[in-house]
């Protein structure tokens, strides 16, 4: 969808998709992507560049945008860098840099090439390591890897860091990049779609896979004037302990996961005026958060997938769509659900299928990973 | 400063079976012999899924099962914080072999096992634990990472947590860089008010500067378990438990930090 936030809201108001057919060199499907321009020709500055990998590029390029460093450096002068805490989501961290690793193999004794560092690439820690280098913190600093719920559930584990006393405020955010093992193995489970992804629709077949890095700064309001600033206002975390890839059918956890944002956030389900979806657009987890959605907040609460713009950004989706949800109450608009023709007639929550202008006053957002690990976001606008 | 309350551990390591065996290693009684562990076969895995399941997921089930049934909880009420330096690494070399072969033969099971989650995830669906998981990394640092990460849930939650570390042997192409020889999983369950089943209060606290320098009140072939997987490193404050010793420990974080670990034995 590009670079900035200022992009993401033409494309959301425009119903520009950034999703388009997959041209990567390193991939040979049938299948469209949401492809970062520009990752290729942004190494990752000099004085860090053992951590170069089309992961850390991305988190780079992203923390460059919307003067985000300024507000880190700003930060660090009110709070110190040693009270900042680094709370990042990915999935799949730089394993592309191992897959291209393998190619070049010794042939003899089956070595990585010397040039390959795992450590600052493909570990999971890499991207925090990275960016807490990159932005000379001190604070304490995790990676969150939970499959696609990972950048959403970075909100939870930064609050929970922050009301214990281990720091005042924190970076939260999230990456993740294309790679062959992410696209063949989702390929390997029938679950890609050669098409863009039709999320709720009846004969939605599956994700188009994305990458996105996103951050927020997260501060407790005492400490500034956020008025009219986006409040994160609560969490809810769950398992759905039911199977490794299938949601449970009844969205069961999914259900509790909202349920618990809800009441961490001392709010009543009709206090919510839009939900932005998980909404892959697999027939199984439409169909499970549907039911889901419609337990918790009956039929009348507007809700949508933005995936049709995004594709599935996997361990960066819970921050790409927290951003959308601030880029929706900003404007006061509800995005609809790009690329999908009519809702699937079995669903019972209130899907919007075209933009339309609301007032918003609370929104939640759902993010479920692998092996049925949910996490719900509830934001509102700081009054 | 926070505290939280030690009530169960559950351990499988080179010499170091059970918490039941380890505890007079730990305290000196019996002297440590480093035999070489092949991963343990966790029967709480459900059996059509048992033979899916590969070496760290077996492994982690194992001990967080060891150390629910020590501390005599219901897995249920408690919060899971696991985490690894290295994660599934056998299933990355297996991936990324496929993908370099004709039509990126890329097996679904493993896909799906591979995501650095599905520890959890297998241990959530074998004893239908449906509240909040979290899996985190933190590469070498991966156990005082994780121990602030479930002392912020026990402090905002007021509930127990389940926190699981687990390093298995590398695979053969990553031995040129950091290789691990050997299995490790600890498992701690820790409570948020003392009980009856308590083996130590411990006061966590986070040091943006490091001001002492780790202890060294192991013995050597102990200490040598800690330098060859990080998943080991509970041991320096678990020998405190079983020593039944007051003691504080510091924990290396990132670059200049440090965990502090006070460790207060209760029985």
């Amino acid at each position: 969808m590009g670079c900035e936030l200022k992009e993401h809201e033409q494309a959301l108001l425009n119903l520009r998709s950034g999703l388009s057919p997959c041209d990567l060199d390193f991939i040979s499907l049938d299948t469209c992507i949401g492809r970062v321009r520009g990752i290729e020709d942004s190494p990752v500055v000099d004085r860090l560049k053992e951590f170069d990998c089309r992961n850390n590029r991305l988190a780079q390029l992203a923390l460059q945008q919307d003067e985000f460093e300024q507000a880190v450096e700003n930060a660090k002068i009110r709070y110190g860098p040693e009270r900042i805490g680094l709370f990042l989501g990915t999935s799949t961290s730089g394993i592309l840099q191992t897959e291209m690793a393998y190619r070049h193999r010794d042939p003899a004794t089956g070595d990585l090439p010397k040039t390959y560092k795992y450590k600052e690439t493909q570990n999971n820690f890499s991207v925090v390591a990275f960016v807490k280098k990159y932005f000379k913190l001190e604070g304490p600093a995790l990676v969150v890897s939970t499959a696609c719920s990972s950048s959403a559930k970075v909100f939870a584990e930064a609050s929970r860091f922050i009301q214990s006393g281990f720091c005042d405020a924190a970076i939260v955010g999230g990456v993740d990049s294309l790679c062959q093992t992410t696209l063949y193995g989702f390929s390997s489970l029938e679950l890609v779609s050669s098409k863009p992804c039709r999320p709720a629709d009846p004969d939605r077949d599956g994700l188009s896979i994305g990458e996105a890095g996103g951050y927020a700064l997260l501060e407790k309001p005492e400490n500034g004037d956020f008025q009219n600033q986006i409040a994160f206002l609560g969490y809810g975390e769950s398992s759905d302990a039911y199977h490794m890839t299938s949601p449970q059918p009844e969205g069961r956890g999914m259900a509790q996961s909202m349920q618990m944002a809800l009441e961490c956030a001392g709010l009543k389900a009709n206090q919510i005026s839009y939900i932005n979806l998980h909404g892959t657009a697999t027939q199984t987890n439409d169909k499970a958060e549907d039911k889901a959605v419609v337990k918790i907040f009956g039929s009348s609460t507007p809700c949508s997938s933005t995936k049709g713009w995004t594709g599935h950004t996997l361990g960066a989706a819970g921050i790409a769509e927290a951003i959308i949800c601030a880029i929706c109450l900003n404007n006061n608009i509800i995005p609809g659900s790009l690329n999908t023709r009519v809702l699937d007639s079995d669903f019972g929550s209130n899907i919007i299928l075209e933009n339309r202008a609301e007032t918003l006053g609370y929104v939640l957002s759902n993010s479920f990973g692998f092996g049925g690990n949910n996490c719900s976001l509830i934001f509102g606008i700081y009054l | 400063m926070t505290t939280v309350y030690l009530d169960g551990i559950g351990i499988e390591a080179p010499g170091l079976r059970t918490w039941q065996q380890a505890r007079p290693v730990l305290r000196g009684d019996i002297p440590f012999l480093f035999e070489k562990n092949s991963h343990p076969v966790s029967t709480l895995i459900p059996e059509n899924e048992r033979r899916r399941a590969g070496d760290i997921i077996h492994l982690a089930v194992h001990v967080a099962g060891e150390a629910v049934n020590n501390a005599k909880v219901n897995p249920e009420s408690l919060i899971n914080v696991f985490s690894s330096y290295r994660g599934a690494l056998k299933i990355v070399d297996h991936m990324c072999n496929a993908v370099t072969l004709p039509n990126h033969p890329i097996s679904p099971t493993q896909f799906h096992n591979s995501v650095y989650n599905s520890p959890a995830a297998y241990w959530c669906i074998a004893t239908q634990t449906r509240g909040p998981s979290t899996s985190l990394a933190c590469a070498e640092a991966s156990f005082p990472g994780a121990l602030l990460s479930a002392t912020a849930s026990v402090f905002t939650h007021k509930q127990g947590v389940l926190l699981v570390v687990y390093d298995v042997e590398s695979p053969k192409p990553f031995h040129k860089q950091y290789a691990i020889e050997f299995n490790c999983g600890i498992a701690l369950v820790l409570m948020p008010s003392q009980s009856e089943n308590t083996l130590a209060k411990l006061d966590i606290n986070f040091q943006s500067r490091k001001t002492e320098e780790m202890d060294m009140v192991l013995s050597p072939p102990l200490l040598k378990l800690i330098s060859g997987n990080a998943s080991a490193q509970p041991l320096r404050m678990l020998s405190a438990v079983a020593s039944q010793d007051s003691r504080e420990i510091f924990y290396d974080y990132l670059e200049n930090s440090a965990v502090e670990v006070k460790v207060n034995p209760c029985n």
